[in-house]
């Protein structure tokens, strides 16, 4: 078993999120910048047997099944916290339940995708990190464990291709960026097996300190300003591949 | 009146506030019209005395240089502490600060520890019953949400770009601009901190031809597998002093290397023509292509945030267009050979 410097076994907690398919009315799946940070704890066990990967998703019933992905993957353990149906929760309030929900287990390492595709906040990690008191880094593009030193290496990404390294002590959170690895699918073995894996489910009202307030209302959703012309072209394939070979034209470009 | 505070990311090595304090200046005299305070810039960093007396030289504003001993590069962990203790004896309304790698590290956790409010990568500010609202990018940019901050002091991250760069001199400060004020922060912070800096690992160096193009065709979400660049490479072939670019999904699988990324971790580009070839839109992506002369967009999705910010909108299968587009452009030469004449398509 792998363990710290005082002999605990590590574990590390990955929190994913339902999202709604844009494509698709009434479809749902695992947030795709989640995937990656699920990808990276899975790694890290597989570098350091004996490590546990729990899983945590915060969300309305049929949320469950993201974390049955994730134990599809190969996560060992998932928790589902049960949110009202039809809330949409903030950052702020859903890190709030989720520093709630895990304030017995002293987990070693917290993952997160980059963000969400629906709210795109980005601020679960660091948010959650502030209030558990421990240190966060955004943007992960590469980790490298130290068990025995308990810290954790990583790399940042920076604008234009630059890496920020640095090293954290344990325990900490990591909001990983896409890209870091390539996402395994779930296996056959591991659905089977996720079927008979805990799932610890726990209702949002029910976690010490609840109610949490949000911080912040959607008033409204409108479509985003057009910085450009934005002139639809009509017509066949064809004549909309010509209308362009005309603009170039036009523009002296070919 | 309690303060807007822009928060001025420094170049270390330049010893000057980075150009994105302007954008963020536009952005605190807009909250200013609600809020009423004045606007202060604080400068943290090592020695941060010459970047904050040309920062108030400049801006005519109230500048505090917030001085880190030991700070060598950005810290997450020593930050939020000595902006908090600083803060907290200047209760600002509002605290504004860039949404790039830093900022979105950081700001909410500052927030949190000055029990306010944080709202990230807001791109507009609108007053209604004299109450500042935010409007920020939702559903992988489809949509936008016309948010409230429930709470004080509000902390912004602002996307890059978003706001035009401020002329000085159009803020109100306090009034009596004192200059420059300066503040040490606690001497222990960076020995303390839980994060250690191992330095910053600069980029490979890759060949691409993306900052000398006059036209990019790049590719994005849209593409199923590598062999998809092919169509794309085609297009590249047809069109002279043209480039292949990608947005961050095909570099995410692997399909090119970094050197072809656009976007704001990759390469800012200013081509004559962007054509963006099944790319939805991400913020960081459009950030990127700003500085283009004219963006060609296509994509099987209407609804892609592509088309908001494109100057023509293709809805196709991104395959089948260049396929055609292709054809096109070959039919044109067999014409032009046809006639006899030289024509304009042979690259000039």
């Amino acid at each position: 078993m792998q363990s710290g410097l005082d002999g605990h076994v590590m574990t590390l907690l990955v929190l994913v999120k339902q999202v709604p398919i844009p494509e698709e009315p009434s479809g749902m799946e695992m947030n795709r910048f989640d995937e990656y940070a699920v990808e990276e704890a899975l790694r890290i066990r597989e570098l350091f047997p004996g490590v546990q990967v729990h899983v945590m998703t915060l969300g309305p019933e049929g949320a469950g099944k993201v974390v049955k992905r994730a134990l599809g993957m190969g996560a060992d353990a998932g928790i589902h916290v049960i949110t009202p149906e039809n809330e949409f929760p903030g950052s702020a309030l859903t890190a709030a339940r989720a520093a709630a929900a895990i304030n017995n287990h002293a987990y070693d390492l917290i993952l997160t995708g980059i963000l969400s595709q629906d709210r795109m906040e980005g601020q679960v990690g660091p948010l959650m990190a502030e209030y558990l008191g421990i240190p966060c880094a955004v943007g992960v593009v590469e980790t490298a464990l130290d068990p025995e030193d308990g810290s954790i290496r990583v790399e940042r990404e920076m604008e234009a291709g630059f890496r920020d390294c640095i090293s954290m002590r344990l325990p900490a959170v990591l909001a990983v960026q896409a890209g870091i690895n390539r996402p395994r699918y779930p296996s056959l073995s591991h659905v089977l097996a996720a079927g008979k894996k805990t799932v610890h489910l726990v209702r949002a009202s029910d976690l010490p300190g609840a109610p949490f307030a949000e911080t912040q209302h959607i008033l409204d959703l409108i479509p985003p300003e057009k910085t450009r012309a934005g002139v639809f072209v009509n017509g066949t394939c064809r004549d909309k591949a010509e209308e362009l070979l005309h603009v170039l034209q036009q523009r002296g470009v070919i | 009146m309690k303060p807007i505070v822009i928060l001025a990311d420094l170049d270390q090595e330049q010893n000057l506030a980075r150009p994105g304090v302007r954008e963020l200046a536009t952005c605190a005299s807009l909250i200013q019209a609600a809020a009423h305070g004045p606007v202060v810039i604080v400068v943290p960093g090592r020695d941060t005395f010459r970047a904050a007396r040309d920062l108030a030289g400049a801006s005519g504003l109230d500048i505090v240089g917030l001085d880190i001993p030991g700070y060598e590069t950005y810290n997450s962990d020593v930050l939020k502490t000595c902006l908090r203790d600083l803060f907290s004896g200047m209760d600002p309304s509002h605290i504004l600060i860039s949404h790039t790698s830093q900022g979105r590290d950081y700001a909410p956790g500052l927030a949190v520890r000055l029990g306010g409010v944080s709202l990230s990568g807001i791109t507009r500010v609108v007053l209604t019953d004299n109450q500042c609202r935010f409007v920020r990018p939702v559903q992988s940019g489809r949509m936008d949400a016309l948010v409230a901050p429930e709470g004080s002091p509000v902390v912004l991250t602002v996307q890059p770009g978003a706001f035009a760069p401020a002329p000085w001199g159009a803020l109100s400060g306090t009034g009596h601009p004192v200059g420059v004020r300066m503040e040490t922060a606690c001497p222990d912070l960076v020995a303390s901190s839980r994060i250690r800096n191992l330095g910053v690992r600069s980029p490979a160096r890759e060949s691409s031809d993306l900052t000398r193009a006059r036209v990019i065709v790049a590719g994005g979400r849209g593409m199923e597998s590598p062999q998809d660049l092919d169509i794309l490479r085609e297009m590249v072939s047809l069109i002279p002093r043209s480039a292949l670019g990608a947005s961050r999904p095909v570099i995410d699988a692997g399909w090119l290397p970094h050197g072809f990324q656009v976007g704001i971790t990759g390469a800012v580009v200013t081509p004559d023509v962007y054509l963006a070839m099944g790319i939805s839109g991400s913020t960081q992506h459009l950030a990127g292509i700003k500085g283009a002369g004219f963006v060609v967009a296509v994509n099987t999705d209407p609804g892609a945030a592509i088309f908001n910010h494109a100057d023509l909108c293709i809805v196709e299968d991104f395959k089948e267009f260049a396929q055609a587009f292709a054809s096109a452009v070959r039919s044109g030469k067999n014409r032009s050979k046809d006639s006899g004449e030289t024509g304009d398509s042979d690259g000039q």
